[in-house]
């Protein structure tokens, strides 16, 4: 159990590391993760990880986890069942009509067709929207998930 | 024993991943969330009894922390995004017909119609009150930690 308690403590370092780096120099980066990696692999060196592959995998995998919702957070892209949810610690009781007040067209739709067009997914033409290249790679993952998985695109 | 375990973790998200296309073919929508706890649970019961007496604590540990962050990162990661994703549907309706049919009213009303079904939102005489708490909550709550940590 050695090899896994250095693998948290690699990866509580660089969490650590990561929140303060956030909130004292306000730096929106996750490469406090390459630190842990080097700290991790630095006690690999020393003979102090029994399974290396696991510990390596393990770490990525945390790594990846703390990664997924940080971007979740910093991408500030609220989905509106969190807005729906977060609304009724303000109002308990609300009617369709309060909860379709939370939103506007801008919000929900415009908002997001300018950040895929600012991304270089899709571009604006007289008749309409077109993907781009990658609009198109992201397209097929979408479809291949789809196939796999059965499942119908939702709004 | 490092590889071993690194590769029944692996092979358990595969069977985990294999079992939940197969069970989504067969079930509501609504349902997704539920059968994959259940798949999920199911194999880490599974594999208790095919490596009791040859597994410790430690393999139990390995195995189960790398088979769970897998399917965290499957669930909240590609699930979530795929199913949820605004800006993935405004994609789709973009790629199929180059318009945007999406529309604020209907979106809500999805939204309101899945919370129903799971139960998280309640509804009694036209007024709609928070019910009981889900899964997928779970990741309203990280995010909420998250939120606190990177102001």
């Amino acid at each position: 159990m050695a090899s896994y308690s250095i693998v948290i403590f690699c990866f509580l370092f660089s969490f650590v590391l990561h929140v303060a780096a956030h909130g004292i120099i306000r730096l929106k980066s996750i490469a406090a993760y390459l630190a842990g990696a080097l700290l991790l692999y630095g006690f690999g060196r020393m003979g102090l990880i029994a399974l290396p592959w696991s510990s390596g995998f393990l770490y990525v995998l945390l790594s990846a986890t703390a990664i997924l919702f940080y971007l979740g957070i910093s991408l500030g892209t609220e989905t509106p069942s969190s807005i729906i949810l977060s609304s009724f610690k303000k109002n308990k009781r609300q009617t369709f009509k309060d909860l379709t007040a939370l939103f506007t067209d801008k919000g929900l739709i415009v908002n997001r067709i300018d950040d895929l067009i600012q991304s270089k997914l899709v571009t604006r033409h007289e008749h309409g929207f077109f993907l781009t290249g990658r609009g198109k790679i992201i397209w097929r993952v979408m479809e291949a998930y789809r196939r796999v998985f059965h499942r119908l695109v939702t709004e | 024993m490092d590889v071993y375990i690194l590769f029944i973790a692996c092979s358990s998200f595969g069977l985990f991943l294999l079992i939940i296309a197969f069970l989504f073919r067969m079930s509501r929508r609504e349902e997704a969330i539920n059968w994959m706890v259940r798949t999920f649970v199911g194999i880490g019961v599974m594999n208790a009894a095919v490596f009791a007496g040859s597994w410790g604590f430690s393999e139990y540990t390995w195995w189960a922390s790398i088979y769970s962050l897998l399917t965290v990162l499957f669930v909240f990661g590609i699930f979530a995004i795929m199913e949820a994703s605004l800006t993935l549907r405004i994609l789709t309706e973009i790629a199929r017909s180059g318009r945007i049919e999406a529309n604020t009213s209907r979106i809500v009303q999805r939204r309101i119609a899945r919370f129903l079904y799971s139960g998280e939102i309640i509804k009694n005489n036209g007024v709609f009150m928070r019910g009981k708490t889900s899964y997928f909550s779970i990741r309203e709550v990280v995010l909420g930690i998250f939120r606190r940590l990177f102001p």
